[in-house]
């Protein structure tokens, strides 16, 4: 019966192949799969923070403006825009003719209503509360007032959270509408995810199908990329081997606009002192934590701030690997006899997991005994990020555009601000950075904050992860981009 | 019928043994620290000094192995005995009791039997915190069932047996007949039925650890080895022996074990009778 | 007869909501929510609030309680919190996947059972029962994990003849279908063929040492016709009930060997839905599979008790 199956099935596999290879004589294959791990939660950009669902809602909405490669804001659905003197008002001039997939038009005032749907109920309200009026001129033109100076006030519209949607359709979760060069097909979650070309947009458009195919394993990944059943996948640094130095694929390896931490509890007894913060620091050798965890794909970091940015300054090396000196800080902190600290993982994140129990091994050598629980997601929002229960713990960030958003949850009272951080004097930075216009100066008060954080040591600051993505070589216009967005109408096969 | 020896009971045995003995060198000598790290000396095979190689963080899977089934079988061997004891009582009860009672243990039982185990260890976790207590938890009241029903249909069985009704007749009270005329007959499919239990406890502590579930690194478990071993499917397949052979071996031998049991003890009380 | 059987269905009822007030109990327990979840690490107290608020997490527990069983009552299994999706769609989806598989699984267990185990009997201490015998007890041993990752080095890393996950729809290709599921199917079987096997070999002995067995070879009627016609008819009921009972399991139970596969099947809903604290999914699993276990302890105990009209009821007092 076993011998049947086998049989079968590689005639099955080899026919297959047949279909999918490029460099047969018909046209390029008008479809691309990427392999991803989980499905996104909903397609209603407004309604979730989750990065899965903007890798796929990014296709089928657009946003007024949105980045480049290197963070630079182009347009998107609006073409052009201009901020007003006292910089409180931006006006945006909407592209010609752009249509949601449902065939109505989208204008200025489906704009305001999208917004007003964000700020109505969308879980980033907050961060768009600075709005205190939004102004359709004509069919075109929208602007938007702010109360108060922001100075990263574009950058807002560039987030896919801030995607303009059909605000009047229902239940964007599973049917969404948005102006967009794809629709969604069909959703089996946990199997795939289909899209088509929109038939209302007119811009840049090559393949007319997008798949996105959960595979929560790595290595079915690897296995499906190289026997034809998806184009994209993203990998970990131990499995790049796999593909190097082969012809038949492209490895794209960049930085991506993230950072990856072990946060401390700055209010827990031990770690208020920032001797301990800073023994801890001495302790690891980031290096090779690195090396270790990740297979040397990452830049470490100093700080809290993903070195893509353009406001990053160097801040590595002020506590270099050095567990004797380690040792004596931790004495002079009266913690001679060594501590015990408590360490919780999210077991769904393996390499955080990775990462914490070497440190932990790093640590005990200097006389800090982790005790480390590894405890679902769900578990570690609730009781590590919301409830601040906990003495260690090894999480990533996602990054933002600029410096005031990425660094506001270092802010004493901010509500996210869940390594109970708190210096006045780096809550003046903030506010500061928020209202200056002149651009240098800015930048000065940008590296001042990185500059306090990476000395005062909130967290053991490991890196910004260096993304791979492996992609069949005839597979071209694939981009990496500093937020979580993917712009599949850009990719193409090339038919050499 | 035809006398023989007993292989599965020898085998069974000499299996249980070797890892058991592994087990306890673990506990008095390991030849590394088993949570020992060392990051220049990852993915090596098999060698003199680490006769099972070293896994991904470079400890020594030897040091590993032995620690993992110590808590294995020790972990088995008290959530099957708490099992045990738990569903031998609910079954007597629901054997014994009046009708309304006894239905109600049984539709417990069935409930019980019913629900995901993966919830009950989960839940367990966040009753009772970190480590082994919750798995060893979810394994025992996992077991319940099983005990409770044999026992039940047991007791009932004897209840009408001679030597019982006898001694109802002369008035003996409930927990004197119970415990002097009941259990002895029954003691033996007991014992084979623990026995067998003990091979299933240790599959299922593996298949939750191997979730996540269960015994919390740095600590080594056969199925959190297993789990963090898949990561390396493609690069280094031969990590997922170690642990996996330890974990086979084990369950064969405790499963022989419960089986050559079984036999000695039925042909014992049959020679007896 | 008929009184007992309403009895009984009764019971089961009671007995799947029992497990489904455990299974709210549970994630009541269990920290974090659906609402936590989806904000992940970049919400604060006041998001959280208001998402808390939009998908009703803020009501008393007893109201929540309420409304999902009479939306049950009216065959409304609610909407799932994670996907959006209706919860009966999502699991009928996980059923085209799992309910072939473990159908076939506890066919082919059942096939090579009846035949081995038969064999086994007839001959004991033969060839057949000997090697019949270590191969169940090597196969109860196999961790089905293990066992998994095992196959897919062998099939998938080394010799490359099968994919090392993923599911194709058996519409879209049914090559590639029977690609996708040939190692899981091995592994199941292997896992159900062990018990069934040792049951079929244990009845069929049972029933060679019985009178009529001995009188019908005394009549000199043909061996192999007294066997496959009354030995084994009468020797079935229990591999066969038992057969059915792990069916039901399987539907609910197979989520480590979907998970090392990659396929989308029910285990794997239940391990997503218990991650995303996403209740109205797990409920809706939990009771689909538990109405199945517990229907299939009944099928069974009727068709014992037709067989075998002695047996009692259970529960019946001292």
């Amino acid at each position: 019966m076993l011998g049947f199956f086998l049989i079968s099935c590689s005639g099955g596999e080899g026919s297959g192949d047949g279909g999918t290879t490029t460099g047969t004589a018909a046209a390029a294959p008008s479809i691309i799969r990427m392999a991803v791990t989980t499905d996104p939660d909903g397609l209603d950009p407004h309604a979730t923070a989750s990065a899965s669902t903007f890798q796929v809602t990014s296709n089928i909405y657009e946003t007024l403006v949105t980045v480049d490669e290197q963070g630079v804001i182009i347009p998107d659905l609006a073409e052009s825009w201009t901020v007003s003197e006292d910089g409180l008002v931006l006006t945006f001039t909407l592209r010609e003719g752009a249509t949601f997939s449902n065939g109505l038009a989208c204008d200025a005032q489906a704009v305001k209503a999208s917004f007003e749907r964000l700020l109505s109920q969308g879980v980033r309200s907050q961060d768009y509360s600075g709005i205190s009026g939004i102004d359709v001129i004509d069919e075109r033109t929208i602007s938007f007032t702010f109360s108060e100076l922001n100075v990263s006030a574009l950058t807002l519209f560039a987030y896919p959270w801030a995607a303009v949607v059909d605000a009047n359709a229902q239940d964007l979760r599973t049917n969404p509408v948005g102006t967009g060069p794809y629709m969604l097909s069909s959703w089996v979650p946990q199997q795939e995810l289909v899209l088509t070309a929109n038939p209302s947009y007119t811009g840049e458009r090559h393949v007319d199908t997008v798949e996105f195919i959960m595979m929560p394993d790595m290595t079915s990944q690897v296995t499906a990329l190289r026997g034809g059943q998806v184009d994209i996948i993203l990998v970990t640094g131990d499995l790049v081997g796999q593909f190097e130095g082969d012809d038949a694929w492209s490895i794209l390896a960049a930085p991506g606009n993230g950072l990856q931490l072990m946060a401390m509890n700055n209010a827990s007894p031990a770690l208020s002192d920032v001797r301990v913060r800073q023994a801890i620091n001495h302790a690891v050798d980031k290096d090779a934590l690195i090396e270790g965890v990740w297979w040397g794909y990452g830049e470490p970091i100093g700080s809290h701030f993903p070195v893509v940015l353009s406001e990053y300054v160097d801040t590595n090396g002020l506590y270099p690997y050095n567990p004797d000196r380690a040792r004596e800080l931790l004495a002079e902190a009266g913690y001679a006899d060594g501590i015990t600290l408590e360490m919780y993982l999210p077991r769904n994140y393996q390499e955080y997991v990775n990462a914490g129990l070497v440190i932990a091994d790093y640590l005990k050598a200097v006389g800090i005994n982790v005790s480390v629980q590894i405890v679902e997601w769900a578990t570690w929002l609730s009781d590590i990020y919301n409830g601040r229960g906990y003495d260690l713990t090894v999480v990533g960030h996602t990054g933002r555009l600029d410096a005031y958003s990425l660094l506001s949850r270092y802010r004493s009272s901010s509500a996210e601000n869940y390594l109970n951080y708190s210096d006045p004097a780096f809550d003046a930075l903030l506010d500061e950075y928020s209202v200056t216009v002149d651009e240098v100066r800015r930048t000065e008060i940008a590296h001042e904050m990185q500059q306090r954080l990476a000395e005062a040591v909130p967290g053991l600051y490991i890196q910004d992860p260096i993304q791979i993505y492996v992609t069949p070589s005839s597979l071209k216009g694939f981009k990496v981009f500093p937020i979580n967005i993917f712009a599949f109408n850009e990719v193409y096969f090339s038919q050499e | 019928m035809r006398r023989r020896g007993n292989p599965s009971l020898f085998i069974g045995l000499i299996l249980t043994l070797l890892v058991a003995s592994l087990g306890i060198i673990g506990v008095l000598h390991s030849p590394y620290d088993p949570e020992a790290m060392n990051l220049m000396q990852r993915f090596n095979g098999p060698s003199l000094e680490h006769p099972f190689g070293t896994d991904h963080f470079g400890r020594d899977m030897l040091s590993r192995v032995m620690m993992a089934s110590g808590t294995a079988l020790s972990s088995a061997l008290v959530s099957v005995t708490l099992g045990a004891l738990a569903g031998i009582a609910l079954g007597t009860l629901a054997a014994l009791a009046p009708r309304w009672l006894s239905t109600l243990v049984m539709r417990l039982v069935d409930a019980l039997m019913a629900f995901p185990t993966i919830l009950l260890a989960l839940m367990a976790a966040a009753i009772f915190g970190r480590g082994l207590l919750p798995s060893v938890l979810a394994v025992c009241i996992s077991m319940v069932p099983s005990f409770s029903r044999l026992t039940q249909a047991m007791v009932m069985e004897g209840r009408e047996r001679l030597s019982i009704k006898a001694a109802r007749a002369y008035g003996a009270p409930a927990w004197r007949i119970v415990i002097f005329h009941m259990f002895p007959p029954v003691l033996t499919r007991l014992v084979t039925q623990f026995t067998s239990a003990i091979g299933g406890a240790v599959l299922l502590e593996s298949s939750l650890s191997f979730l996540g579930l269960g015994v919390q690194p740095p600590s080594a478990s056969l199925g959190m080895m297993l789990s963090e071993a898949r990561a390396y499917l493609l690069t280094y397949p031969w990590q997922v022996l170690p642990s996996g052979i330890t974990l086979l071996v084990l369950v064969l031998g405790l499963n022989l074990l419960g089986d050559g049991l079984g036999s000695l003890l039925t042909r014992r009380s049959a020679d007896g009778l | 007869m008929f009184r007992q059987l309403l009895r009984r269905i009764l019971a089961a009822f009671i007995v799947m909501f029992l497990v489904s007030l455990a299974t709210f109990a549970a994630l009541e327990v269990v920290p974090g929510n659906a609402a936590i979840v989806s904000l992940g690490t970049e919400g604060n107290v006041e998001q959280l609030a208001a998402l808390e608020a939009q998908l009703g997490l803020d009501r008393p527990l007893g109201e929540r309680l309420f409304d999902y069983y009479s939306g049950l009552i009216r065959f409304d299994w609610g909407t799932s919190s994670y996907y959006g999706q209706p919860v009966w769609t999502l699991i009928s989806q996980r059923l085209a996947v799992t309910f072939p598989l473990a159908l076939a699984s506890v066919l082919l267990a059942l096939l090579i059972a009846i035949t081995l185990g038969t064999v086994a009997a007839v001959r004991k201490g033969g060839v057949v029962d000997i090697i019949s015998r270590s191969l169940v007890q090597l196969a109860s041993a196999m961790p089905s994990f293990w066992l998994s990752l095992l196959l897919l080095v062998l099939f998938s890393s080394v010799l490359r003849l099968v994919p090392m996950g993923g599911y194709v729809s058996p519409a879209e290709d049914f090559g590639a279908y029977l690609n996708s599921i040939v190692l899981p199917l091995s592994v199941l079987v292997v896992g159900e063929t062990g018990p069934l096997l040792r049951l079929v070999r244990s009845s069929m002995l049972e029933a060679i040492g019985e009178d009529w067995y001995t009188a019908a070879q005394v009549k000199g009627l043909r061996k192999g016709r007294v066997i496959v016609s009354y030995a084994l008819r009468s020797a079935l009921t229990a591999p066969l009930t038992s057969a059915g009972t792990q069916l039901a399991k399987l539907l609910g139970g197979t989520a480590i060997v979907e998970s090392v596969f990659a396929l989308p099947g029910m285990g794997r809903l239940f391990l997503t839905a218990v991650e995303m604290r996403d209740l109205q999914l797990v409920q809706g699993i939990v009771i689909f599979v538990s109405f199945f276990v517990v229907l299939m302890n009944l099928v069974t105990d009727i068709v014992l008790r037709l067989v075998n009209p002695a047996l009692e009821p259970d529960g019946g007092g001292l």
